[in-house]
């Protein structure tokens, strides 16, 4: 069982329809698991005709809460909390629960033990059936945080399902930026494609995530989505690859029918299979294919 | 020698847990008496740092050495200040009994290096996909 | 549950101005909606206008507003955690330090002193737990934040180092540095980061008018929902921003969600290849194309803004 994990750095690139189409047609050939774990804004399940099979709770999350009764207004945890998670007003702390981190700083200090920190429910994981696969989803509760954790339960859930199905592969679709989520994320799959688009702000972020991916020392390739876009913005991209000997393993044309595809719910190689964008991603899931197999490494399967 | 298995059960018929900081269980077994206890890993459910947790728990138990799949980097310098010898690579598919016959045959090599990335206790396992 | 009391006082703490200065904010729940190019370009619009913009980019993540706007970032300051470093002379080994990570940073090794191996996140209580004064602090950068100045037009732009944790931290050093120096401006713009965690809160305080982005899509609609609820939990009303409002979705979805929430769709964008020549040159559209359909639009954004606020 293998996983590769598609991530972009910046939002909006196209991450997702390219997760799901890619999905779409790895699951006609293998058995498929794909993990959604944009938990802020997971959509994975919005391009399939995908049936609700069970949701859990997850508590991946620490508050604290102020006892008001054994408060003494002191004020201590005021000070104590580096988060700015605990104000004042009239006199009395105030504690805004969703900049706690649970750190337990203000219940150390408390001279009352006024202050308990508790386990929360900060999301929770959907598992969907589809015709040829299953989606395991996670869902950040709003105005929550610690994602990294929810992203950890995500894996770990579509792990189990892979393993109770005897899946092959689990295609994560990984969330954006470059902070603790994503880390989550990459950690322990097998490889990484980095979907970028030729924008001056998304080469940017392209190297903010290589950053993160380097650190891992996992294999990885470069997609870039919307090619043609803009042709000096792209060169920049190659010269980035070429100079940190990563290999791009498919450029999608700049294409109505991938927005179209989506707004019509539904991944763009099956809406529109003989739009040069699908073209383009069929030819990245042959290389995906191609390179899982030789476990990781590339032996000359290169696109330039 | 206090060697320490990861377990996903309390007695030598239990398997061989693969990861270290997330492992339900160790089995503390010294090598020469056979002596043989089991605790409960109670760093598991941590958010962060269950590596090191884990690593505190059997440190705190006196343990010598470290047998269990993969262990990450963070955990990897803790067992290291710790002065414990961590050997890698025992499989799921093993009982904690068949490991402990396979480590006094030698069976194990000593990691020097940790073989994980950060956060790399938790590699999926390969095989043919 | 919260009592009704201790709400009405956790919003009004929430919602406490740095400065008494309209703040209006643009958000929406997915990434590449739009939110940025509209953020840049009704700043540029409103400074045009002739009013000092102070615009906050938020999405301290992958910050792009001065890559839009073709600034180059000014004024850098570090944004630092305290990490812990004990000290062998002073530690007794009673290990309170390490009890109190609740992220096991720390390790004591045997019976030495403990050192701190983990991811620490800089909230001190190790320091607070220890009763012989023994732990140092230490800086460890998590960030920058910037001030850049062009015209009428200061942008604050926050950083976060790629795989660091501390994003809060670095939206709140954000925050204070626009409280320090954003005095001068007639009006702040936030460009919060896409999604409904808490940094998006962090950066909502305040605000007098919120816009939140979307498009007519499955997707534009399952997130504008998680938007527009949380709107909700801080207690303030959306204005619907319908970017590529032509593409062929169920636009239905938005107009009924708009309703639940009683929000109003305030101006709709078609898709616009000007948007995205201007998006790759790095000068704001409402500069490079003045008579496109969208720079009209967005400007008229400006003006609705300046009457309801600046006038």
């Amino acid at each position: 069982m293998k996983e590769v994990v598609i991530i972009s750095g910046k939002g909006g690139v196209g991450k997702s329809a390219i997760s799901a189409s890619l999905g779409a047609i790895l699951m006609k050939k293998h058995k498929v698991v794909l993990a959604d774990t944009d938990v802020d804004a997971p959509n994975l399940d919005l391009f399939f005709t995908a049936r609700l099979r069970s949701s859990k709770d997850v508590k991946a999350s620490e508050k604290a809460f102020i006892n008001c009764e054994k408060c003494t207004c002191c004020l201590e945890c005021v000070e104590a909390c580096k988060f700015f998670a605990i104000t004042v007003s009239d006199g009395a702390p105030v504690l805004i629960r969703y900049f706690c981190e649970g750190c337990g700083a203000c219940s150390i200090v408390c001279p009352e033990g006024a202050i308990e920190i508790k386990d929360m429910k900060n999301g929770n994981i959907a598992t969907f059936d589809i015709d040829n696969a299953v989606i395991v989803s996670g869902e950040l509760m709003i105005g929550e945080s610690s994602s990294g954790r929810l992203v950890d339960e995500v894996k770990r859930a579509a792990k189990e399902e892979a393993g109770r199905i005897n899946a092959d592969l689990i295609i994560t679709d990984g969330p954006p930026g470059t902070g603790c989520p994503v880390i989550s994320a990459i950690k322990g799959s097998d490889y990484v494609i980095a979907a970028t688009e030729p924008t001056p702000a998304a080469l940017s972020d392209l190297r903010r995530i290589f950053d993160v991916i380097r650190h891992f020392d996992l294999p990885s390739g470069i997609v870039i989505n919307k090619a043609g876009l803009h042709q000096a913005s792209e060169d920049l991209i190659r010269d980035f690859a070429k100079q940190n000997g990563v290999p791009i393993l498919a450029a999608v044309p700049y294409d109505m029918s991938v927005p179209e595809a989506t707004a019509r719910a539904m991944p763009v190689v099956e809406a529109y299979p003989d739009a040069p964008a699908s073209k383009g991603i069929m030819r990245l899931a042959g290389v995906a294919e191609a390179v899982l197999n030789e476990g990781g490494s590339l032996s000359g399967i290169f696109r330039r | 020698m206090k060697l320490c298995i990861t377990s996903d059960g309390k007695d030598l018929d239990s398997s061989v847990e693969e990861t270290f900081g997330r492992s339900p269980y160790f089995v503390i077994v010294d090598t020469e008496t056979l002596e043989t206890k089991s605790i409960r890993n109670t760093a598991m459910r941590s958010g962060h740092g269950a590596g090191i947790g884990a690593a505190q728990i059997i440190s705190d138990e006196g343990a010598e050495a470290l047998l269990t799949g993969i262990v990450g980097p963070n955990a990897f310098t803790a067992l290291k200040a710790a002065h414990i010898k961590v050997f890698e690579g025992a499989s799921e598919f093993d009982s904690i009994k068949v490991a402990l016959e396979k480590f006094k045959k030698g069976f194990y090599k000593e990691a020097t290096v940790p073989s994980g990335g950060p956060g790399g206790g938790r590699r999926f396992r390969g095989g043919r996909w | 549950m919260v009592d009704a009391g201790l709400k009405g006082r956790i919003l009004a703490a929430l919602h406490r101005k740095p400065l008494d200065i309209p703040i209006i904010a643009i958000t929406g729940g997915k990434g590449g909606v739009g939110k940025s190019t509209i953020s840049v370009n009704i700043a540029a619009a409103l400074s045009e206008m002739g009013y000092r913009v102070a615009l906050l980019d938020a999405d301290v993540d992958a910050p792009d507003d001065h890559i839009m706007l073709g600034i180059t970032l000014e004024k850098p300051l570090d944004v630092t955690v305290n990490v812990p470093t004990i000290d062998a002379g002073k530690c007794t080994g009673c290990r309170r330090c390490v009890d109190a990570c609740r992220r096991n940073a720390l390790f004591q090794p045997g019976d030495g002193v403990p050192i701190l191996i983990g991811d620490c996140n800089g909230c001190e209580a190790c320091m607070l737990a220890c009763p012989e004064d023994a732990i140092r602090k230490e800086r460890k950068r998590v960030g920058e934040t910037y001030m850049s100045e062009r015209d009428r037009l200061l942008l604050f732009t926050g950083r976060l180092m790629p795989g660091a944790e501390e994003s809060s931290m670095v939206v709140n050093a954000l925050r204070n540095r626009l409280h320090a120096s954003g005095g001068g401006s007639d009006v702040v713009l936030v460009d919060t980061s896409p999604g409904i965690h808490c940094n998006v809160i962090n950066a909502l305080r305040g605000a007098d008018a919120v816009y939140a982005v979307t498009e007519p899509t499955p997707l534009g609609a399952h997130d504008l929902e998680r938007t527009l609820k949380l709107l909700l939990a801080i207690g303030l009303r959306a204005r619907i921003i319908l970017n590529f409002s032509d593409l062929p979705g169920p636009r239905e979805k938005i107009t009924v969600m708009a309703k639940a929430f009683d929000a109003e769709i305030s101006c709709e964008l078609p898709m616009d290849d000007l948007l995205l020549k201007s998006h790759v040159e790095g000068v704001p559209a409402i500069i490079m194309f003045p008579d496109a359909v969208n720079s009209t639009s967005m400007r008229r954004i400006a003006e609705d803004i300046a009457r309801e606020y600046l006038q």
